[in-house]
């Protein structure tokens, strides 16, 4: 009969919404493991940077750096090459004789008339 | 999806991807853990207390995880957070470089640990040591 057709065939009212495909617990597990992954790979990844370049500072950062700053203040030690003779500190060498090691050599302070004998003095 | 757990080298993958309790990064969990079959558990968050397998067993430390005055037995252990305590490896050790244990470690089979991965005590193995390997 036509009219049992019709209400053995009822038509979905589109206003009804169906609920949501629950996931099941090894859907939630799985997706739960692989956002930890995530975020461990992110955290692991900084945290080994960080062990890594302090590791290289103290291993080759900082020698570097101390030799750089001996070497910077040994030049500032270092007197200018095109530095005017005036400038340049005053040094005096005497040479050294074997054979008259003994004896004193003329100075300006002992003149010598110093060793003139005594009691000819004018 | 992710279907790659971080990077491991001696942890089988299917291991790590079979763990089936989660303690979560933020939470805090005070006691015992203790399981009779082969499963697993991953720590993201904090723990104070002993991690037991009978048989079997993963524990996965992950890079947030801290575990604190404990005792770890499991067949598979991976550290890529902290661990202050003891930890006994019935087969496979693994502390990546970001890891770090405080305490003695155990090992019956084998042990892996990264560069710059940091241990403070001692390590043992409890197998034969005269048994020549394969």
């Amino acid at each position: 009969m036509p009219w049992q057709k019709a209400s053995s065939t009822p038509t979905p009212n589109p206003s009804i919404q169906r609920p949501a495909a629950v996931p099941s617990s090894d859907t939630v597990r799985q997706a739960a493991l692989s956002a930890s992954w995530a975020r461990d790979r992110r955290v692991a990844r900084r945290r080994l940077a960080i062990r890594w370049l302090f590791w290289a500072w103290w291993r080759f950062g900082l020698p570097v750096l101390l030799a750089l700053a001996l070497a910077v203040w040994l030049l500032g030690q270092m007197p200018p090459a095109n530095m005017p003779a005036w400038l340049k500190p005053m040094t005096a060498s005497v040479p050294f004789n074997l054979s008259n090691s003994s004896k004193k050599p003329p100075t300006t302070t002992s003149p010598p008339s110093e060793n003139a004998p005594h009691g000819k003095e004018p | 999806m992710n279907t790659h757990p971080t990077n491991t080298r001696l942890v089988p993958a299917e291991r790590l991807g079979a763990i089936t309790s989660l303690i979560a990064e933020g939470s805090v969990f005070e006691g015992n853990f203790h399981c009779a079959k082969d499963q697993g558990i991953k720590i993201d968050g904090r723990l104070k207390g002993n991690v037991g397998f009978e048989t079997g067993g993963t524990l996965h430390v992950g890079a947030n995880g801290l575990i604190e005055n404990t005792r770890l037995e499991a067949d598979y252990v991976f550290i890529e957070g902290k661990v202050i305590g003891t930890v006994i490896a019935r087969k496979a050790l693994e502390i990546t470089g970001s890891g770090t244990l405080i305490g003695d470690a155990q090992y019956d089979e084998l042990i892996d640990m990264h560069p710059r991965a940091r241990v403070r005590g001692k390590i043992e193995f409890r197998g034969d040591i005269d048994t020549p390997s394969s």
